[in-house]
């Protein structure tokens, strides 16, 4: 064992102190911020406040209405009797220094599964290897860093996921393409050489499922999002107090948007639709489409009995301003819920034929490793990654006679 | 090597030693094996025919199952997606009861364990009736260790009576029970039992 829990038992035991006093003062803040959501019935005077903030440029990143009320619950509608579900999910095996040869590897896996029929679901997977050194290799010679190949797969799951849609836009309405994640992803910064393509890639991915008349969710499991609660602290500053500084001030420890909306949400029921107020949100209307903004709600997926759990369900607002599409996506994502306990179904198996094991990735090693030897290339074994298993993995007991 | 066509296809060798070998298949192809059942695993350029009984067959769980099961929603399409896509694995255990040369039974340990990946097939009627004409198998059997062998003998036998003209039947397991008098005469509990368990209706 290389941890040594006598030296972190005083630090757990602080960590619990920690929480526990943290966790306190925290439940009166959030009785607080419970009465003041339920009082916000105005969505106009939201608005109002959040132009305020953008005419003073004081960098607000809550959540707007969209148009619903946020502080009601809207339950559960009607399951449809047919959809087809497509839930897709990557995985990556980075460029490893100690790998028989530089690469890189995506693994795409697309789940479809036939609500509503005895139909065997479906798996579909798409493998990517890279190997040339461009695709490897940074400007300066090194190999590409863990952010680049993850905002390479982020996008190269929605295509997939878009290209299976579109040859299958005949199933069963409604068509509801799944994503593990928010669809308003991290900013592809200066670190991605080819950000610019890889964002019109998943726009252009967007434009795929929208003509497809799919409807495309992000699913987040346990958000730690705080949008409704920058939100209500907005609509305690007068207008003159709504600057940057004062907005910065704001101290949310241990409070989440998913503790303030547990006592108001039913199982199965949802949150109003909201829009997050983000640089990026704005990006994806101004310079893609309006229909690319990027909405929102929470979602209780317990079951009765069960005690509140919260997932974010993000959606583009060419679904958001569909009705129906949106009773079909809160219907079927809860009842994905009830087969896995809180977490769709679809989704667990499209993790489960997208991630790439240990194994597989030893195996590949050894398969490029044979390759190389084919073609009488040099095959260096890395004595530190040969060494390092041998310490941590190599031990057996012995099992006497 | 070309699959055999006329018997079924038990399963896959997944590790094996010369005197038993697990086999592994998906859950959906579990049709066919059963618990005492005669086995033959054929090696690659091999002539020897090994032959076992299936004394245990596992389907293992996974956390996933157990969390469908706690939900308490599973529903047609999942039971299908998991037995159907998930290639769930069944695991097939066997006793080595001998070989068989050019047609010919041993009742000893083959020289050679089967290879990974070596297939498994049921034993065709003609195979069982010629493997069972004589009984010398019943020592491995009884003999062996971590096996249920009374309730394996028993269901062996049966499968093997059953291969015989109806007429033969009867005198086969009687002939049998004989045979087990002898081995089992100090283990007079166990020889009640499997007696019991092979008298004919």
């Amino acid at each position: 064992m290389a941890l040594q829990f006598d030296k972190l038992e005083a630090q757990i035991v602080q960590l619990g102190k920690a929480l526990a006093e943290r966790g306190q003062s925290a439940a009166e803040e959030l009785r607080e911020a419970v009465n003041l959501l339920s009082q916000l019935d105005d969505l106009d005077a939201i608005w109002e406040q959040i132009k305020i903030a953008r005419r003073n440029d004081a960098g607000f990143r809550g959540a707007a209405p969209f148009d619903e009320p946020i502080n009601q619950p809207i339950p559960l509608p009607a399951l449809p009797s047919r959809a087809t579900l497509f839930a897709a999910d990557g995985s990556q095996i980075y460029p490893d220094l100690h790998a028989p040869a530089p690469y890189w590897l995506t693994n795409i896996g697309v789940f479809i599964y036939h609500h509503g029929t005895d139909a065997l679901p479906e798996m579909i997977s798409e493998p990517q290897l890279f190997f040339q050194d461009e695709d490897v290799r940074a400007p300066d010679g090194q190999l590409l860093p863990a952010a680049v190949i993850n905002a390479r797969r982020t996008v190269y799951e929605l295509q997939f996921l878009a290209k299976v849609v579109t040859e299958r836009q005949d199933s069963a309405p409604p068509l509801v393409a799944m994503c593990d994640g928010p669809l308003l992803h991290m900013p592809f910064g200066k670190e991605i050489p080819d950000a610019k393509q890889l964002e019109a890639d998943y726009h252009e991915a967007f434009d795929f499922l929208m003509d497809a008349e799919a409807a495309l969710l992000g699913y987040v499991d346990r958000p730690s999002s705080r949008f409704v609660l920058y939100t209500l602290y907005l609509m305690t500053l007068a207008p003159e107090e709504i600057t940057a500084a004062n907005l910065a001030m704001v101290r949310l420890e241990g409070m989440t948007d998913a503790d303030l909306y547990k006592p108001l949400l039913p199982c199965g029921a949802r949150s109003g639709m909201m829009v997050q107020q983000s640089p990026l949100n704005k990006d994806y209307k101004d310079r893609f489409s309006p229909a690319h903004e990027i909405i929102f709600f929470y979602l209780n997926t317990a079951a009765h009995g069960q005690a509140p759990y919260l997932a974010r369900v993000e959606i583009p607002q060419w679904v958001a301003r569909n009705k129906a599409l949106v009773d079909a996506v809160h219907a079927l994502v809860y009842d994905q819920c009830q087969i896995t306990d809180r977490y769709p179904y679809a989704l667990t198996r499209a993790d489960e034929i997208a991630t790439v094991q240990p194994a597989d990735k030893r195996a590949l090693d050894e398969r490029i490793a044979i390759e190389l030897l084919r073609h009488s290339q040099p095959v260096e074994i890395s004595q530190k990654l040969s060494m390092k298993w041998r310490a941590r993995y190599g031990r057996r007991q012995h099992e006497g006679v | 090597m070309e699959l055999l066509t006329d018997v079924p296809l038990v399963g896959r060798v997944l590790r094996a030693s010369t005197t038993g070998f697990e086999c592994g298949t998906r859950s959906s192809d579990l049709d066919e094996p059963r618990f005492g059942a005669f086995v033959q695993a054929r090696r690659r350029s091999d002539s020897t025919v090994i032959i076992g009984l299936i004394y245990a067959i596992r389907v293992d769980d996974d956390p996933l199952v157990r969390q469908l099961i706690m939900a308490n929603n599973i529903n047609t399409a999942t039971i299908r997606d998991q037995r159907e896509n998930r290639m769930v694995p069944v695991e097939i255990s066997v006793i080595t009861v001998g070989c068989m040369e050019d047609g010919v039974p041993i009742y000893a340990l083959p020289p050679r364990p089967p290879l990974s990946l070596d297939p498994v097939y049921l034993c065709d009627d003609a195979m069982l009736y010629t493997f069972t004409q004589h009984f010398d198998f019943f020592r491995l059997v009884l003999q062996a260790a971590n096996v249920p062998s009374e309730e394996l003998l028993a269901a062996a036998l049966r499968l093997a009576a059953a291969v015989r003209p109806r007429g033969e039947q009867t005198a086969y397991l009687i002939r049998a029970g004989q045979r087990l008098a002898q081995l089992l005469s100090a283990d007079l509990p166990r020889l009640n039992h499997v007696l019991r368990l092979i008298r004919p209706a």
